[in-house]
């Protein structure tokens, strides 16, 4: 063999040897100064995203990117890339480089949590709970996984589930996470589970049941438990605690109705419409405390006047009650309904 | 869990859309905001009034469970949203598998049991009740084939009922092979009944019954609907599990099947109309023998029923606000 092409065959061995490694370690020849490097590099990007410089940080990490450093940094690298786009709110980019990173380090719970949690504030629920599912298989996964589990179940229907997975996220953490007790109450009121609701607000603290949404939750229970004394009692307080909510006025109205506080009732409505005189819902509880006290022709006037719009369910309470005649039929094949 | 993952399979770039839209809502704070709209506050309210009348307080609501074989286990989805949500049921007809799945409810089993029925249909092997070798008892030797599987499974679960000792009033319909006529059972035993409803016509023997020869409701009456007037409701539900058309079947038993499915949907447009609100879980991909695949079809009426509870609840509202107002 020609002495050129032996030649030719080692230097391309030795140069083949020491490019083809992944591995900074391999670069025996330069690996000191370019690990070092990178080093350098990757705690300049971890800087930046410690004062939350997005800018730069994404910037820098494009650059990095490209210098094709090893595995380890790039991994750390796109960590700081999907925050960033996050926090940006660039989410199509964070869930590019999430689903990109996830399918790259697999072992990486940070970008399959990441990843499920866009999904799940996206409405894509099945894609968030197949995630979620792959989390908790890790024993050393966090409440909030099994939480986001437990919400995904919720939004697709799967009620049993939701719970049970609520319920351990809630023992995971403790019951100190105060947001997901109020989540959980709120999904356990969707499916009248009051007991549960009580027990659980038990074991939380003093502090806790001073949140006006706490309150609003207790208000909510004892509704839909008949108890309309009880859950006045406590939108009352929400309302001290959180004043100029419309939601929890709004619940004040209904239930001084309900109680037949009817005066009460109506300064709350009188609030409500002096701000906004077609105020729709304030209109309508006029309409029903018009109504109860004998006075339909006033009622009527008052349903008449909130607007027409088909995508309102207020303003199609409005319409059927303004329909007269029968209250129900009887007919034996009756009229189409909602399809 | 098996969730059919076809579901939400959407283009990338209409996704894109989607998400960015839902961003910008979420960082407004509008999705999976606390602060409570105007219309869910007023269905709060209502929804709390309504659930604790009964009857003649609020209009009495029938559920109308339609055939569909394996198919038909997605009213077990729907039956699960409902009545987790409280969602008021005071009469329930069935037809074949909503015949099964509504006895199975009317006979007071909890929904823990009504899905066991599913987990445990491909281990009883109903699906056997159809298999290849009874199909070729049906073509070579022209005989019809005794359901053993089906049967053993019905008489275990509801032998020990009458109509008269259910805890929910119910009916359910089968036809009488001799003449046609629609027979609607809602008396005497549970289990006769049943069977008879879930009967499939040409594939099965007809079940000898007083004087009658009784095959499935389903080639009469899909979709009950009228069934449930009839035993007092003034409002009703109807769940309906329809096939794909677009499937082909691909042998001779399939093809029976598909013809008696064709007629079914063909009885339950009519029905659908007069019903006061339709649920139709997706399951056109389930065939009608794969009782293997019951628990995807019950996760379908699951999402189904659970995309749809708040239409349904606004709906019932709304014909009810006459009779809710009294109570208010």
């Amino acid at each position: 063999m020609p002495l050129n092409k032996i030649i030719f065959i080692l230097l391309f061995s030795i140069f083949h040897f020491l490019f083809s490694s992944v591995n900074a370690g391999a670069f025996w020849l330069f690996s000191g100064e370019s690990k070092k490097k990178y080093e350098t590099d990757i705690g300049i990007i971890k800087a930046d995203y410690e004062k939350s410089d997005c800018a730069q940080v994404i910037k820098k990490v494009n650059g990095f990117l490209e210098s094709k450093p090893p595995s380890y940094f790039k991994e750390e690298a796109y960590r700081y890339l999907g925050s960033c786009y996050e926090k940006r709110n660039e989410i199509d980019r964070a869930l590019d480089i999430y689903g990109l990173a996830y399918n790259l380090y697999p072992k990486n719970n940070f970008f399959r949590e990441s990843l499920a949690n866009i999904y799940l504030s996206a409405g894509f629920f099945e894609k968030s709970l197949a995630l979620f599912e792959e989390l908790i298989e890790d024993e050393n996964s966090s409440y909030k996984a099994r939480a986001g589990l437990a919400k995904s179940y919720a939004f697709l229907g799967f009620y049993k589930k939701a719970r049970e997975n609520y319920s351990k996220a809630l023992e995971m953490s403790g019951y100190k996470d105060f947001n997901l007790i109020k989540e959980y109450s709120r999904e356990l009121i969707r499916v009248r589970e009051s007991e549960k609701i009580l027990a659980m607000l038990e074991k939380t603290s003093v502090e806790f049941k001073k949140d006006a949404e706490v309150q609003l939750i207790l208000a909510r229970l004892y509704l839909y438990k008949q108890e309309y004394k009880k859950s006045l009692i406590h939108i009352n307080k929400a309302q001290e605690i959180s004043p100029g909510r419309r939601d929890m006025a709004l619940y004040g109205i209904f239930l001084n109705i309900m109680v037949f506080n009817y005066d009460k009732a109506l300064f709350g409505i009188n609030h409500l419409t002096k701000n906004n005189s077609e105020d729709s819902l304030a209109l309508l509880a006029k309409a029903i405390v018009k109504l109860k006290t004998g006075n339909k022709k006033e009622s009527d006037k008052y349903l008449r006047s909130i607007p027409n719009n088909k995508a309102s369910f207020v303003s199609q309470i409005a319409l059927a009650m303004q329909k007269e005649g029968t209250p129900w039929r009887h007919s034996a094949t009756g009229q189409a309904g909602h399809k | 869990m098996k969730i059919v993952s076809d579901f939400l399979k959407i283009h990338p770039l209409i996704a894109s859309f989607f998400l960015s839209c839902a961003t910008f809502l979420f960082s407004t704070g509008v999705l999976f905001s606390t602060e409570i709209s105007d219309d869910e506050i007023l269905t709060d309210i209502l929804w709390a009034k309504v659930i604790n009348l009964s009857p003649p307080d609020r209009p009495a609501v029938g559920l109308a469970l339609s055939g569909g074989g394996a198919r038909g286990f997605a009213h077990v989805g729907v039956l699960d949203v409902l009545v987790s949500h409280g969602f008021p049921i005071d009469y329930i007809a069935g037809t074949s598998m909503g015949a099964v799945v509504g006895a199975l409810y009317s006979s007071g089993m909890n929904m823990e049991g009504i899905w066991n029925f599913g987990r445990e249909a491909a281990s009883r092997k109903i699906s056997k009740d159809f298999s290849g070798l009874k199909a070729i008892n049906l073509i070579f030797r022209d005989k019809l084939m005794s359901p053993k599987y089906i049967t053993e499974f019905i008489e275990e679960s509801l032998g020990n009922y009458t109509f008269e000792n259910l805890k929910y009033p119910f009916a359910c319909v089968a036809m009488d092979f001799k003449t046609g006529e629609k027979i609607i059972f809602n008396s005497g035993p549970v289990d006769i009944a049943v069977r008879a409803s879930a009967n499939l016509p040409g594939i099965f023997k007809p079940i000898k019954y007083r004087h009658r020869y009784l095959v499935d409701g389903g080639v009469v009456d899909f979709l009950p609907v009228d069934v449930a007037k009839l035993l007092g409701a003034q409002w009703v539900l109807a769940s309906v599990t329809e096939s794909d058309p677009e499937v082909l079947p691909k042998n001779v038993l399939l093809s029976l099947m598909q013809v008696i499915d064709i007629r079914g949907s063909l009885l339950s447009a009519q029905a659908q109309e007069e019903a006061d609100f339709v649920f139709r879980p997706s399951v056109g991909s389930v065939k009608t023998a794969d009782f293997n695949k019951c628990i995807e079809a019950g996760d379908m009426g699951v999402i189904e029923a659970n995309s749809k509870l708040k239409k349904l609840k606004r709906a019932y509202i709304t014909d009810a606000v006459h009779l809710i107002m009294r109570k208010f």
